[in-house]
């Protein structure tokens, strides 16, 4: 019984009534989140954009450092050479595959933000298979990122299986599971997998095939399929319909006699497969060798990532390329300009707050004003 | 209608405890409170009784200072005063028990009672042990048991009443007496014998001097337990009388207020075989039964009205029937199948059209476009999917084709629903649900929140759907809806039919009596 518990709608008991208190962010936060980031112009991702690179200028020159020529220098680092384009679409790759999960996954209403650990379990299992198994290389390359897919999956099927079965809030749940999956390759880098420098696995002699130059390799063609698909998944069939519903709105979902369950099953295997298969495709076309310290921190950047992206495909696409493009500008412009490179995650963490404090502005604040001043006494239809 | 037998007597005996004077309240374009005067006696039950809608829970809400009137003024012991805040109220011993307690789920008595109780009559800061001491003296003094450490999750509904009973008789002695205690509808949802408890506690209180006032729609309840009663309806004070000297008859036609419309639409009384078959159906919720024994059929082409105050079990027997909610207990039989259980999809793939009371929740995605919302539900059928693939044109066409058919203002189908006005919100439903080939239409509050174009259109709507064959189960809180549209109805109190009455054989004053549960009717005709 938790009558009284409800701050509103008190009388109408839906769906089975909760018991006890619950760690639970309330779902008509979360309805709104989705609104208001799939809601906002593109305009505001610009500005958001421009506001925090005019914002980190005068830090730049605080540290001592002329901004125009750092930016210039993180333009030509990003831009300035085949090598440097390829390096950021390497990157980009990464945050693509991590940005569809997480985009489809809040777009369903379920707060996934366990991609940083299904990440690293999408690592680790094409590290296994790449490593235990010498099969002929096509036929490993692609064992590997089907089981660093289905080991991301699973990953994520668990935050799933949580929810459902006992009501745990996936944001607690992913979150805590990805220091778990951080941990557990810890373990392994410096136990059972241990080559002859601890924290570290043998060399990952299975290779993701270059496409251009000696450096770019095929996980961008793997990301932009990824794009297309998840963008017709979402648009076009009943699974992204029934999951557009559920986000926007659960309770029209139920009405509708949407299985919630079903979605968020399939959504949950889904994202985290994807993160996986980000995962897989860092240990086999960039990195070849499995650490203990794999990621930085992609699945978290990769947040902001689907989030500046709208939750749409296309969105995560362009996203993620600014955000490759920032951080492999920012190595290059630290040998140029001697800048630090952590300026890159400062205009991330920028950008990523004017956007969030822009979308309610864009939403209601001027335009609402304006529409008033403009059309004063509308008369309602 | 026009009985303004407004009895002084009650005036005569005591003293004022508080009198409000020409009380005005709109909220937008709704008038509340209309020209209210209210005066509560020292030592007296007041009863405020009234339809939904009619205005009581304003009216409490500006005496305790929650919400500030547009118009009129308040005398406290016979003396003017500014409108108080609720801070205000409570310091000068007017405290109320709101209708969904207010209490937080995961603190204990304790200090829940601390979160209304700041300060000792010295001016130190309340601490928990002394709340709690307190909250026991308090207790033990009234008959209301409290364990000050018990979590409020492990409260019965009657003991988390009994919290803010007791929170408000601290509140009153910190300030030197309770002089006025508002409930609420405080007997929603406990059962009999916590009800007879309550009222014992009541009467107490009264006896020593506090001006309690219930808000109530039941009319036993007002004959049982209260010494005078006002009865609002349309945000007015029609009248106020010494309980003793009415009858519920009377009570029930001053609450419902008005004679039998004249029939809009011809009544039908079909002979087919039923559409829907309800049968003994129960919901339990713990120990409580929702809805117990609820048994009725609707035969295609008539409309079944439901009548009833809110809460009084009609809007789970809706989710039963379509499929939103299982029953613990009953059969439910569509078209000669036993459907009880189905499930919410395979019932609305069974051709219900379901029209949901609250159209922005349930019945729409708002940031979603119309040409979404036009296939909520549908969107399995082959016609708008093929393995897994939405068919685009054909939902396209679906939605242009609706757009026309229901006349629904709009910009084009790629327009979100949020953004049309309230009529035209529920013509894309009522759009969707009725594109489905009905054998029965369920449809909850359709016309609430409409304006007349939209009214009329609603019901003209539903009227055709009867016509062409359709059983139409309306439930409603719309007393003249029911009248106009239905062809039968059955009236629910507490969960039960108490009543079923046949079109152009009701009268205002034997529903008022049935909704308030005073009289149980059965169907007259054959």
């Amino acid at each position: 019984m938790s009558v009284g518990a409800e701050p509103a709608g008190v009388g109408r008991v839906k769906g089975p009534p909760g018991d006890g208190p619950r760690l639970s962010v309330p779902a008509a936060w979360k309805r709104r989140v989705v609104e208001a980031l799939t809601g906002a112009s593109l305009w505001t991702r610009v500005v958001a954009v421009v506001l925090a690179l005019i914002v980190a200028a005068p830090l730049i020159l605080a540290a001592g450092s002329n901004p125009i020529e750092a930016y210039s220098a993180m333009v030509e680092g990003a831009f300035g050479s085949d090598q440097a384009i390829a390096d950021v679409l390497n990157r980009a790759d990464t945050f693509i595959l991590l940005g569809l999960g997480i985009a489809i996954s809040i777009r369903s209403g379920f707060f996934n933000v366990g991609a940083e650990g299904q990440l690293w379990l999408g690592a680790l299992g094409a590290s296994v298979v790449a490593l235990y198994w010498s099969g002929p290389e096509p036929l490993v390359l692609i064992a590997a990122l089907l089981v660093g897919f289905v080991f991301g999956a699973l990953w994520s099927g668990l935050v799933a299986l949580l929810k459902l079965s006992l009501g745990v809030d996936e944001l607690i749940s992913s979150l805590m599971l990805n220091y778990v999956a951080i941990l557990l390759i810890g373990y392994l880098t410096f136990g059972p997998m241990k080559a002859y420098r601890a924290g570290q696995t043998e060399r990952i002699e299975a290779e993701l095939p270059l496409i251009f130059g000696d450096r770019l390799h095929a996980g961008i063609l793997l990301s932009l399929v990824a794009v297309i698909v998840i963008w017709l998944l979402v648009a076009r069939t009943r699974l992204g319909y029934e999951m557009r519903t559920l986000g926007s709105n659960p309770d029209a979902a139920r009405y509708a006699g949407i299985s919630a369950p079903s979605v968020i099953g399939r959504v949950s295997l889904l994202s985290g497969g994807l993160c996986g298969l980000a995962g897989a495709n860092a240990i086999l076309g960039a990195q070849h060798v499995l650490l203990s310290d794999f990621s930085p921190g992609w699945g978290y950047t990769a947040i902001a990532v689907a989030l500046l992206g709208g939750l749409t495909a296309f969105g995560v696409l362009l996203a993620a390329v600014l955000f490759g493009a920032l951080e492999i500008g920012a190595t290059n412009m630290q040998f140029t300009a001697g800048v630090p490179a952590s300026l890159s995650s400062l205009i991330e963490g920028l950008i990523l707050v004017f956007f969030l404090l822009a979308i309610p502005l864009s939403l209601s604040g001027p335009r609402r004003w304006l529409r008033r001043r403009l059309r004063p006494r509308r008369a309602e239809g | 209608m026009s009985s303004q037998s407004t009895s002084t007597a009650g005036t005569e005996r005591s003293v004022s405890a508080v009198r409000l004077s020409g009380v005005s309240k709109r909220f937008g374009t709704v008038t509340a409170n209309d020209g209210v005067d209210l005066e509560l006696a020292r030592g007296e039950v007041h009863a405020i009784l009234g339809e939904n809608g009619a205005g009581k829970s304003t009216l409490m809400n500006i005496l305790h200072g929650s919400v500030s009137p547009d118009a009129g003024s308040i005398e406290i012991d016979g003396e003017p005063v500014p409108w108080p805040t609720t801070r205000q109220a409570i310091e000068r011993g007017i405290c109320m028990v709101h209708q969904h307690l207010l209490v937080v789920p995961t603190f204990t008595v304790a200090e829940n009672v601390l979160l209304s109780v700041m300060w000792t009559e010295a001016g130190r800061r309340m601490s928990l042990q002394e709340a709690g001491r307190r909250v026991v003296e308090i207790g033990e003094r009234q008959g209301l048991p409290l364990d000050p450490a018990a979590p409020i999750d492990d409260l019965s509904v009657g003991e988390k009443l009994r919290l803010e009973i007791v929170t408000s008789l601290l509140q009153g002695e910190l300030c030197g007496g309770l002089r006025v205690l508002v409930l609420d509808e405080p007997t929603a949802l406990l059962t009999r014998q916590e009800i007879e408890r309550l009222f014992g506690i009541v009467r107490n209180l009264a006896t020593a001097g506090t001006a309690v006032a219930i808000i109530t729609h039941k009319l036993d309840e007002v004959m049982e337990v209260s010494d005078r009663v006002t009865v609002l309806r349309d945000g007015r004070r029609v009248s106020c009388l010494v309980t003793a000297d009415t009858t519920p008859a009377e009570l029930g036609r001053l609450m419902v207020g008005r004679e039998t419309r004249p029939r809009l639409i011809e009544h039908a009384r079909p002979d087919g075989p039923p559409v829907l078959d309800v049968s003994g159906l129960r919901v339990a919720d713990g120990g409580r039964a929702l809805i117990d024994e609820v048994s009725f059929e609707i035969r295609g082409g008539e409309i079944l009205g439901v009548v009833g105050v809110a809460g009084s079990g009609q809007d789970v027997l809706a989710e039963c029937v379509t499929g939103l909610r299982q029953p613990s207990d009953g059969t439910i039989v569509l078209n000669g199948q036993d459907v009880t259980g189905a499930g919410r999809r395979a019932l609305i793939e069974a051709t219900i059209a379901h029209v949901p009371e609250d159209r922005r929740v349930d019945g729409l995605v708002g940031p979603a476009t119309l040409r979404h919302n036009f296939i909520l539900g549908l969107h399995r059928r082959p016609a708008f999917q093929q393995r897994g693939w939405l068919r685009r044109g054909a939902i396209d066409a679906h939605a242009t084709r609706l757009v026309g058919e229901f006349e629904i203002r709009t910009r084009g189908v790629d327009q979100s629903a949020q953004t049309l006005s309230g009529g035209n919100q529920q013509r894309v439903i009522l759009g969707r649900e009725l594109s489905k080939p009905a054998g029965l239409v369920v449809a909850c509050g359709p016309t609430r929140g409409l304006d007349i174009v939209g009214t009329e259109y609603v019901r003209g709507r539903l009227v055709e759907q009867r016509d062409s064959g359709a059983a139409v189960l309306l439930v409603s809180l719309d007393l003249d809806e029911l009248l106009a549209l239905s062809d039968r109805m059955i009236v629910m109190h507490g969960g039960r039919v108490v009543g079923r009455v046949n079109a152009g054989e009701a009268d205002a004053e034997t529903l008022g009596l049935m909704m308030g549960g005073s009289a149980a009717h059965g169907w007259g005709g054959p």
